[in-house]
């Protein structure tokens, strides 16, 4: 059975962000834009932890490039877990989480995004993307 | 026989728990674009809408129009015609997740836009063209509604609402969150919207440097409008007050003392002596006041007093021990006064209507004043010692036993115990708050509309200029509209500016209250406890009543003072005690100025003609 957990446009959780989320960027001299997205799950009493050693290893966002040396590179994308954060972030870093994170609004992590282009070339990029290390999820 | 076997615990008991597994991932999309794209020079640019529903890319099967509304704490609403490709697509579009995207072309340069995420609310079907027309709509009445504690609503405000749990509570019981939601919007100095993407902003009311500015060969000819507040929507003033109700606590206490009369006036007028037990009587029947400590009766020394005209009084010892001599005593009473504080604070609109808006908003405290004043001391029950009691270290106060908390000997105190500083500093930025979003939002009725070629680049809150057709304004969107044409190829947004009078670049405020110190000072009088002796010569024939306390008695008929034609008492002990005033006593509202500083977010707007 897959995962419950997954991205939401708001802390409560009430919707699943389905599609991809696009951020828009200037072709010279761009700004960099932050959005907010939040990581949980709205089902209740589950609990996601890495399966590499649950409740031991961190659950971990990665920025994964399905195109490497085309569309944006991964480095224009930072995470962190606060707006203060993105400042200090590397480019392309992935994201520690808790090792163990709670369903529910209560449970709910705030994803902050930042993206700033490079490629200073016309076109919407479509290959990278968020993805946590494999989850696995139990009932509490 | 007995056997030996290992023993072999397995992880199957925590294994049994895991039930799902799998990788949660979140596709991101970089558009990398041109303002040029925008620009309304000479040339053409091309548009195409790329639609999906329930991740199925639609865009082929569009038609008509698709229009996308948005507007300042409200949902974004998108309308939509599409043709069904077949009747499993049509019945499945109502309730599945849509996106609406735009990509403009222009020659060597594209750019791609989100304009909605959503829904599909519903659907209505013509089968004659067989044409759908979807309604579609963010999820901005089901963001509060799924919050399960008032931190999830406060979170959709970025913290930048006022949450007052005393005026405003979250009950975790029955949570409400659509009230509370609505309670902390109105303390919200902006405005709350989902963007193109689907994500929530609380967007403050500020209006500084323009992100755009649009000159008339960038607006469509004749769109520009401007409409001024109404009269209804620009008060005189707003007032805003914020009530305190709470007890004032009162303590005060009268020294009694009373001393027998001369012994001549048992010898030559036959007055009786005083019972201790007609003193203890009429001691105990005080209402509402209350010893402190134990009052000193003393009784009369055994023996001989005399003679006069050869005539003796005698105490005798077993008289002696039932017969009052003086007394002494302290009484206290305590009693609350209900307290209200009302904090105001006026807020000049400037407008042309007379009319004034009121917020007021209470505060209670839940103290039970009327147990702490009913209560008696502990110390009023029996004594322990009959003679030689231990001194103690601090002489008491004789109010230990009384529940706390004890205000000052013939003072006040105001106890609001379940009223801390911080919910009282809650309480002030709360009722303030929702005066200044009356009074901005107030303003931002006065808007200046215009539309152009489509133009994604700006949310609500965004902060715009125009000047065109004689109208030069700068404001900050709260309306903004999206439309696409397949058909003639109009590609159209209409923008709504709130462009507010005044001359402040945000909206906020400071407030602040202090509780003020009674000062109160009781001086109630002591009732005068003497000796009032009827049928006497001596006795006043009109004495004013109030004066009749103490010991009252009469001259025997055989008394050398008798005057029959003289008043005559009831005999007693009487003992009236002070009255507490109505300043103290009755409910109390006192009027306190509240330290407040507003700003209100100003546009800037010029008509020439």
């Amino acid at each position: 059975m897959a995962t419950t957990f997954g991205f939401f446009s708001d802390a409560a959780l009430t919707t699943p962000l389905a599609a991809r989320l696009l951020f828009i960027q200037a072709v010279s001299s761009p700004t960099a834009v932050d959005k907010v997205v939040y990581f949980g799950s709205a089902t209740a009493s589950r609990k996601a932890m890495a399966n590499s050693a649950p409740g031991v290893d961190p659950v971990v966002i990665s920025i994964t490039d399905a195109a490497g040396g085309s569309g944006s590179p991964a480095s224009d994308v930072k995470l962190a877990l606060s707006s203060g954060g993105l400042a200090s972030a590397t480019g392309g870093a992935s994201l520690n989480l808790p090792a163990e994170i709670n369903s529910g609004s209560g449970g709910a992590i705030a994803i902050h995004i930042r993206v700033l282009d490079s490629t200073h070339a016309f076109g919407l990029n479509n290959d990278l993307s968020l993805t946590t290390n494999t989850l696995a999820e139990f009932s509490v | 026989m007995i056997g030996a076997y290992p023993l072999s615990i397995s992880p199957i008991a925590s294994a049994a728990l895991n039930s799902a597994s799998g990788v949660a991932a979140l596709g991101i999309s970089i558009s990398v674009v041109s303002p040029v794209v925008f620009d309304s020079s000479a040339g053409y640019i091309r548009w195409a809408p790329s639609v999906a529903i329930g991740g199925v890319d639609v865009s082929s099967r569009l038609t008509g129009r698709i229009s996308i509304s948005a507007g300042e704490d409200s949902a974004r609403i998108a309308t939509l015609d599409l043709v069904p490709p077949s009747v499993i697509a049509l019945q499945g579009y109502e309730g599945a997740a849509i996106t609406i995207d735009v990509t403009l072309f222009r020659t060597g340069i594209t750019a791609t836009y989100r304009l909605f995420t959503g829904i599909v609310e519903r659907q209505a079907f013509a089968p004659s063209s067989r044409v759908a027309s979807l309604s579609c709509r963010d999820g901005y009445q089901e963001r509060p509604l799924a919050c399960t504690s008032a931190a999830d609503v406060e979170a959709l405000f970025a913290g930048l609402a006022y949450p007052a749990p005393g005026i405003l509570p979250w009950n975790a019981a029955v949570p409400d969150p659509a009230a509370y939601f609505s309670g902390l919007l109105e303390t919200f100095p902006g405005a709350v919207a989902i963007d193109g993407n689907g994500l929530w902003h609380a967007v403050p009311w500020a209006i500084g440097t323009p992100a755009a500015s649009f000159t008339a060969g960038e607006i469509f000819h004749e769109s520009v409008t401007l409409k001024t507040a109404a009269r209804a929507d620009l008060p005189s003033d707003i007032h805003a007050a914020l009530v305190v109700r709470g007890a004032r606590l009162h303590a005060a206490e009268v020294a009694l003392t009373w001393t027998e009369p001369n012994f001549s006036n048992y010898i030559l007028d036959g007055i009786p002596a005083l019972p201790k037990s007609t003193l203890q009587s009429a001691l105990s029947g005080i209402r509402e006041w209350v010893a402190k400590g134990a009052p000193v009766i003393t009784s009369p020394t055994p023996g001989t007093y005399g003679p006069i005209a050869g005539v003796y009084h005698i105490v005798t010892e077993e008289g002696a021990r039932v017969l009052a001599h003086s007394f002494a005593g302290t009484y206290y009473r305590r009693w609350y006064q209900q307290i209200e504080y009302e904090y105001t604070v006026t807020i000049p609109m400037g407008g042309t209507s007379s009319r004034d808006e009121s917020i007021r908003a209470s505060l209670v405290s839940t103290f039970d004043s009327s147990s702490w004043e009913s209560a008696p001391s502990a110390e009023s029950g029996t004594a322990i010692y009959s003679a030689n009691a231990p001194t103690p270290a601090v002489p008491p106060t004789g109010y230990e036993g009384l529940p706390t908390p004890w205000p000052p000997v013939n003072g006040a105190i105001d106890h609001l115990p379940d009223l801390t500083a911080p919910d009282l500093t809650a309480a002030a930025n709360h009722v303030v708050a929702r005066a200044v979003r009356r009074a901005a939002a107030g303003r931002r009725k006065r808007q200046v509309s215009f539309a152009r070629p489509l133009d994604p680049r700006w949310e609500i809150g965004a902060v715009l200029a125009i000047s065109a057709d004689g109208i030069a304004a700068t404001g900050q969107v709260a309306e903004l509209t999206h439309d696409l044409d397949l058909d003639s190829g109009l590609a159209e947004s209409s923008f709504t500016l709130a462009v507010p009078e005044g001359a402040g670049s945000s909206t906020g405020f400071t407030a602040s209250v202090t509780a003020p110190t009674p000062t109160v000072a009781h001086v109630l009088p002591a009732p005068a406890l003497g000796n009032h002796i009827g049928y006497s010569t001596a006795t006043l024939p009109n004495p004013p009543e109030a004066s009749l306390q103490g010991f009252l008695c009469n001259v025997l008929p055989t008394g050398l003072h008798y005057d029959a034609a003289a008043p005559a008492y009831e005999p007693q002990f009487r003992i009236v005690m002070p009255e507490v005033p109505a300043l103290h006593r009755d409910p109390l509202t006192l009027t306190q100025p509240m330290t407040a500083s507003v700003s209100l977010a100003a546009g800037s707007l010029a008509i020439t003609f």
